[in-house]
């Protein structure tokens, strides 16, 4: 339900989280099917083999190699020098990408706090195995709310600026995601949370992801009237809540007929993205309990991603 | 409002215009309710093909337009009362009694009222181009002529009250069927009220016109009043006296009383002289006539013999003012100068005084210029009699008067002829005083046997009252006959006698009295498809059906 003339106000210390709800997020694992190298120790297996504890491969000895690599019960054997491969453990960056902009906050139960409860979630996970976590929300434009970090007692400090975060105006996600690239960060995960309702359509959620070489996870914020308006009746003028724009609508069963398929092109547009991406897509629903939704996504208590 | 009453192109004129305000209803901007969404990129898409009205944007809603076409179709005919018109080219004449038996009062209303509504509900069901109604009361006036607007009819009726006459409701119909039927489409007369149709009214209507009376609440009364007044000569022949006569009609004598007062005091009254079904008449004699104002109530121990019809209850009438003639006589010859004496000594009527100047008349001698009676010589009068009347009256007029009031009609005047040896004329001459003057010589008991005839005394007798002018009496007065009054032989009216004889008119006719509708029995208007189904109510019924399925459809979203 939309509040008419409702200003976003962000959101009060301790709205978004409690204990138990960090409780219940730090249950799950996130895990990586390969992370890029030259991270930091972490529970994730990386592309490189190291001092990891998880046995990998041989292969034969060559100068300068760290003789207590080598494995001497298959020199005795075949009288040749391997030396053993240990798996490396890296972190897993993880970058979150909460949707702040206006259409998250106008309504009475703001889509935006269960977003970032999402976020906060997987930040917990993530921190909780020693992976490092930046949060950047965006609206039309990007905004570094936390640099990666890492350590499992950074949960509450990214809870208190997650509850800190501005709301902001119009979607834009082409623009944020050209201002995530910049950053130049360490390829990890990016975790998108957001209505995706740019005003460029499902094209320009497309165009914008296009970029990233990230791993990507898409949490769509979703409630039940996107698809089903009950509240549509008669002769409506639509004002969009971002941009503004009037639109004239007489509701008949026609157009209603319409409207859900144009949102289920919307939706099957996205979902064909995160297919095309090997990406994960979440559709969180806003009314609903976020934990149990956000460990669906982790079967058996893991993702891969 | 009907429909009937309107021409098919006005009809269909008015749907078509409420089609056309309907269709540029449709073409209107609308107004729309502003909400705040989330995003509008759903509602743009699905609105690209389906753009919302707006003015003289193509035609968008048919079904819709067509839906509230049909329902503002139904409301204005069943709204219009639209009704069919079975009878093609029929008139209806609607006849209102208004006689004084329309006042009786039944329970908080009066039969009137009761007329006036059925009078109104038949009107609005009937075409107003051929609709015409009469009011029949005292006299038969038109209230609404064809094609007037109904709404006439309550400001015409308001304050209005019977009229205190009996009903001219046959009169008014038979003047009708007499008229006939101009337009040849048929005429069917709607009689609102009790008064009778006789039959012969009834067999002068043509092939094409009918009779029917609506059907009013029944009056349980019986009905009783008092139905005939008045007085006549005293059977007694005394002077300054008149006979009273009264009918009544109704009840019995076991229930009901008579009470008569002259100027409030009451007096001794005889008893009922004859019987005739419901009728009874009451004589009695020998009231004294002195101008006193004597009135007839009807009473049942004590209360009101007619509760519901008060007005003839109660009557009443001015007593003639008869006080004696003063008479002096004068230089009679004594040949019949005793006769005449005689004569005049054994009227009642008759004083005699001394002098002329204290008489009303003057018999003989010299009149000084008073009313006279005068005896003069063939010699000086070439008529045997002679009468001297009023200036303002013909002469001719006067003369044929006379005959029947001086009682010349009784003279024997061949053999009085034969006796003089010339034959006897009667003159009249305009005069300033009254006089009469007979030849003496016919009153010469040598030369005719005139003075031993019975004419004489009435000719003197009749004489005397003559010159004094003495009202005459009218033996019996009822409310519906006519009778005899003026010289001019023009006939007084049913209301005239109220008002020239009546100070309290209330003597109604006996069908006025009696409730119980006489003449024939009449058949009940019974227009097609009369009560609650007629075709507006269905109309009006479909109406409402529209209107739910169209507010269902809305409901439902599937209407916009």
């Amino acid at each position: 339900m939309i509040e008419e003339g409702r200003d976003p106000a962000g959101l009060e210390s301790g709205q978004l989280f409690d204990a138990a709800f960090l409780a219940a997020a730090q249950r799950l694992r996130l895990v990586a099917r390969r992370v890029a190298p030259r991270g930091r120790f972490a529970d994730q297996r990386s592309k490189d083999r190291g001092a990891g504890l998880e046995f990998q491969d041989y292969r034969p000895y060559v100068a300068g190699d760290d003789l207590r690599a080598i494995d001497w019960t298959v020199y005795r054997r075949l009288g040749r020098v391997f030396l053993r491969l240990f798996e490396e453990h890296e972190d897993l960056p993880l970058y979150l990408l909460p949707d702040v902009s206006r259409s998250a906050w106008v309504e009475s139960e703001p889509r935006a706090v269960p977003g970032l409860q999402a976020c906060l979630a997987l930040a917990a996970v993530a921190l909780g195995q020693h992976d490092s976590v930046g949060v950047f929300p965006f609206a039309e434009d990007l905004t570094v709310l936390q640099r990666p970090t890492s350590g499992k007692n950074r949960v509450m400090e990214l809870a208190h600026r997650l509850e800190s975060v501005t709301p902001g105006g119009e979607t834009d996600l082409g623009t944020a995601l050209r201002r995530f690239r910049g950053l130049g960060l360490r390829e990890g995960l990016v975790v998108i949370v957001s209505d995706f309702f740019d005003p460029g359509g499902i094209d320009a959620v497309v165009e914008a992801l296009s970029g990233l070489r990230h791993r990507l996870l898409l949490v769509q914020l979703v409630r039940r009237s996107d698809r089903d308006p009950s509240w549509a009746r008669g002769d409506l003028r639509l004002v969009d809540c971002e941009s503004g724009d009037a639109q004239d609508v007489s509701v008949t069963p026609q157009v209603l007929e319409r409207y859900r398929a144009a949102y289920d092109r919307f939706a099957e547009g996205l979902a064909a993205l995160a297919r095309r991406r090997g990406a994960g897509l979440l559709a969180l629903d806003v009314e609903s309990d976020v934990i149990p939704q956000v460990a669906d996504l982790f079967e058996n208590g893991r993702r891969e991603v | 409002m009907n429909f009937t009453a309107l021409s098919g192109s006005v009809l269909l004129g008015g749907l078509l215009a409420t089609a056309a305000v309907l269709y540029a209803l449709q073409r209107l901007r609308v107004r729309h309710e502003s909400r705040t969404v989330v995003t509008s990129l759903f509602w743009r898409e699905a609105t690209e093909e389906t753009r919302a009205r707006s003015l003289f944007e193509r035609f968008r809603h048919p079904l819709a337009y067509a839906m509230a076409l049909l329902c503002a179709g139904l409301m204005l005919l069943g709204a219009g009362r639209l009704d069919e018109d079975r009878d093609e080219g029929l008139r209806h004449v609607l006849l209102l009694d208004a006689s004084a038996g329309m006042a009786r009062a039944v329970g908080e209303t009066t039969r009137f009222a009761q007329a006036q509504a059925a009078l109104a509900a038949e009107l609005a069901e009937s075409p107003r181009d051929r609709t015409e109604v009469l009011w029949c009361g005292e006299h038969v006036r038109t209230l609404l002529a064809p094609g007037e607007d109904r709404a006439l009819l309550g400001p015409r009726l308001a304050g209005r009250t019977p009229d205190l006459a009996p009903g001219t409701l046959d009169r008014a119909l038979r003047s009708r069927a007499r008229m006939g039927d101009g337009e040849g489409g048929g005429r069917r007369f709607v009689l609102f009220g009790d008064a009778p149709v006789a039959p012969s009214t009834l067999a002068a209507l043509g092939a094409g016109e009918r009779v029917e009376r609506a059907v009013l609440a029944p009056v349980i009364d019986g009905g009783m009043g008092i139905t005939a007044m008045g007085v006549s000569e005293p059977a007694s022949g005394r002077w300054g006296m008149v006979d009273l006569f009264i009918q009544t009609r109704g009840g019995s004598t076991s229930i009901f009383d008579l009470t008569l007062t002259l100027d409030g005091e009451g007096f001794e009254r005889g008893g009922v002289i004859g019987t005739d079904g419901d009728r009874r008449g009451f004589l009695i004699s020998d009231v004294p006539s002195a101008g006193a104002l004597l009135e007839a109530r009807l009473d049942t121990d004590g209360e009101a013999a007619d509760a519901d019809l008060v007005a003839d209850d109660v009557a009443s009438i001015r007593l003639p003012s008869r006080p004696p003639i003063r008479v002096a006589v004068d230089g009679l010859v004594p040949a019949f100068g005793a006769a005449v004496r005689a004569v005049l000594a054994a009227d009642p009527a008759v004083e005699l005084v001394a002098g002329a100047g204290e008489a009303d008349v003057v018999v003989g001698g010299a009149s000084a210029g008073r009313p006279s009676l005068r005896f003069p010589s063939s010699a000086d009068q070439e008529e045997a009699i002679l009468i001297g009347h009023d200036r303002e009256v013909d002469s001719s007029v006067a003369l044929a008067s006379a005959v029947g009031e001086l009682g010349l009609d009784r003279v024997d005047a061949s053999a009085l002829a034969e006796s003089l040896g010339r034959p006897l004329a009667v003159g009249a001459l305009p005069s300033d005083v009254r006089r009469v003057a007979i030849w003496s010589e016919l009153m010469d008991p040598s030369r005719t046997s005139f003075l031993e005839s019975r004419a004489f005394p009435v000719l003197v007798g009749r004489s005397i009252r003559w010159l004094a002018q003495v009202p005459d009496l009218t033996p019996y007065r009822a409310i519906g006959r006519l009778e005899p009054t003026a010289l001019d032989g023009a006939r007084s009216s049913l209301a005239a006698m109220v008002t020239v004889d009546l100070d309290a008119a209330s003597l109604l006719d006996p069908v006025t009295t009696a409730p119980v509708t006489a003449g024939v029995s009449l058949a009940e208007p019974s227009p097609e498809g009369a009560g609650p189904w007629r075709l507006y109510t269905w109309v009006l019924l479909l109406a409402l059906a529209a209107l739910s399925a169209e507010w269902a459809l809305f409901q439902r979203g599937r209407m916009p």
